[in-house]
């Protein structure tokens, strides 16, 4: 995929890729892995990361070589993997972690509108790893298996993303309906025995909110770009997600809730263009919510995580 | 522009703070509620890891019920005696977010193994493994002579 460059053309090239929205990533989510790796089940999900990312690599050369691309360091494989890697459970077996990946890459590649993927990559695998093979889910990396010191650090990390790859809108959006959503459950006390308001609210599962929220809800191709569509995204994704939460609990309300905004966010796109028309849309750059969008409000489209 | 929509997301960041300040403190005591595990239930289970098995109490012979709750969900196990020692274990309600397979038939198996409620906890499923050894504590309470 291109990777458009932010950044003064006289800075190295590293420190211009560290000011694209995948920069913008991995600066935040590879130091935070490692902080986590620190801790409790740290080792095990370092070495689930480094499966990951190996296989994830190794996948997206693969393609690369079928589609008879040129072979490079693919960093939106690489940011795959280190999310399905942060958030699956020590207890997942290693071949577990490689077909997640497997199958998140998957999705990228073959569910596709144009040149972007429609499906977040890592929660199109999560998901499969856990409706086909009933696996866990700690979120480890969103330092969910520390006690409540570590939401702030989370928080400060995920604030650095949202806001460099202008996404806040989008972050606000979903975690206020996805908050008040759990306090209405609160106040009229729905919810199943094991899927609780006050549990939602508390380590753990708040931390795979704020996770999900600031670092793959964020992912450029498949989240809009204007801020009438970001909030409209959020909105849709929060409300997806606590409906699932509130009916039938588990660990996948929020995967599905985000797939079900991409679907929704790539849909509208595709609505869009096809009521301007094929005139309309020559020459046009490829960008969700188009309409709407001011150029001050696009995003560098680069590649998904 | 720029400010005004800077001073937009701040004041959205500040309502969304409110919210969940607002919610985390109307649920707080069904938190407590589901927190409210027996203290030595809760500090013997991880201590006790390598320690060889306790020595048998006197239970009643028959079979109780007991169920186990913390934040991550509940379980409920049934404890059967016989002849005043622990002849079977079997979870019979399991509504925790991790697969009950991660802990069941192992945490029970050894129960009946060491006859005490203390056991190694599974590694990467501790909030079930607690549950599930605070459940059979209370059980075996409800036995004893």
């Amino acid at each position: 995929m291109t990777q458009t460059s932010t950044g003064p053309r006289h800075l190295p090239a590293w420190k211009r890729f560290l000011k694209t929205p995948k920069g913008y990533i991995l600066s935040a989510l590879v130091p935070l892995s490692l902080f986590a790796g620190g801790f409790r089940q740290g080792p095990v999900g370092l070495l689930h990361v480094l499966v990951a990312v190996a296989t994830a690599l190794g996948v997206d050369a693969g393609v690369a070589m079928w589609l008879r691309r040129r072979l490079g360091f693919s960093t939106g494989g690489a940011i795959t993997g280190l999310i399905v890697g942060d958030v699956l459970s020590g207890l997942t077996p290693l071949y577990l972690v490689s077909v997640t990946v497997t199958v998140a890459l998957a999705s990228k590649h073959l569910l596709k509108r144009g040149r972007k993927p429609i499906f977040n990559p890592a929660a199109a695998g999560l998901l499969m790893a856990i409706l086909g093979f009933g696996s866990a889910q700690s979120w480890w990396a969103g330092l969910s298996l520390l006690p409540l010191w570590g939401v702030p650090v989370l928080i400060l990390a995920g604030l650095f993303v949202a806001i460099r790859v202008k996404k806040y809108p989008q972050v606000l959006a979903f975690l206020g309906t996805y908050f008040l959503l759990v306090l209405i459950m609160a106040l009229f006390h729905l919810g199943l025995a094991s899927n609780t308001p006050a549990a939602a609210l508390r380590v753990p599962f708040v931390n795979s909110a704020l996770f999900l929220a600031f670092f793959m809800l964020t992912d450029p191709p498949t989240s809009p770009a204007s801020m009438r569509g970001q909030i409209q995204f959020g909105v849709l994704v929060a409300f997806s997600s606590v409906v699932l939460f509130a009916a039938l609990g588990g660990l996948s309300y929020m995967l599905i809730g985000l797939l079900t905004g991409n679907a929704w966010s790539a849909g509208a796109a595709w609505w869009s263009r096809a009521r301007r028309g094929p005139v309309a849309n020559k020459g046009m750059r490829t960008g969700f919510w188009g309409v709407g969008a001011s150029p001050s409000q696009e995003q560098p489209q680069v590649g998904s995580s | 522009m720029s400010l005004s929509r800077s001073t937009l997301l701040g004041i959205c960041t500040v309502a969304v703070a409110a919210i969940y300040s607002a919610g985390y403190v109307y649920t707080e005591p069904a938190a407590q509620a589901n927190s409210l595990n027996p203290p030595s239930a809760r500090s013997s289970t991880s201590s006790v890891k390598g320690q060889t098995a306790s020595r048998p109490l006197r239970y009643r012979d028959g079979i109780y019920t007991a169920s186990g709750a913390n934040p991550y969900g509940t379980l409920s196990v049934e404890v059967r005696i016989a002849s005043g020692k622990i002849a079977g274990v079997r979870i019979t309600s399991y509504q925790m977010h991790y697969p009950q397979a991660f802990i069941d038939p192992v945490m029970p198996k050894q129960v009946l193994q060491r006859q005490t409620w203390r056991v190694y906890i599974v590694t990467g499923a501790t909030a079930s493994s607690y549950n599930f050894a605070e459940a059979v504590y209370r059980a075996l309470a409800k036995a004893k002579v």
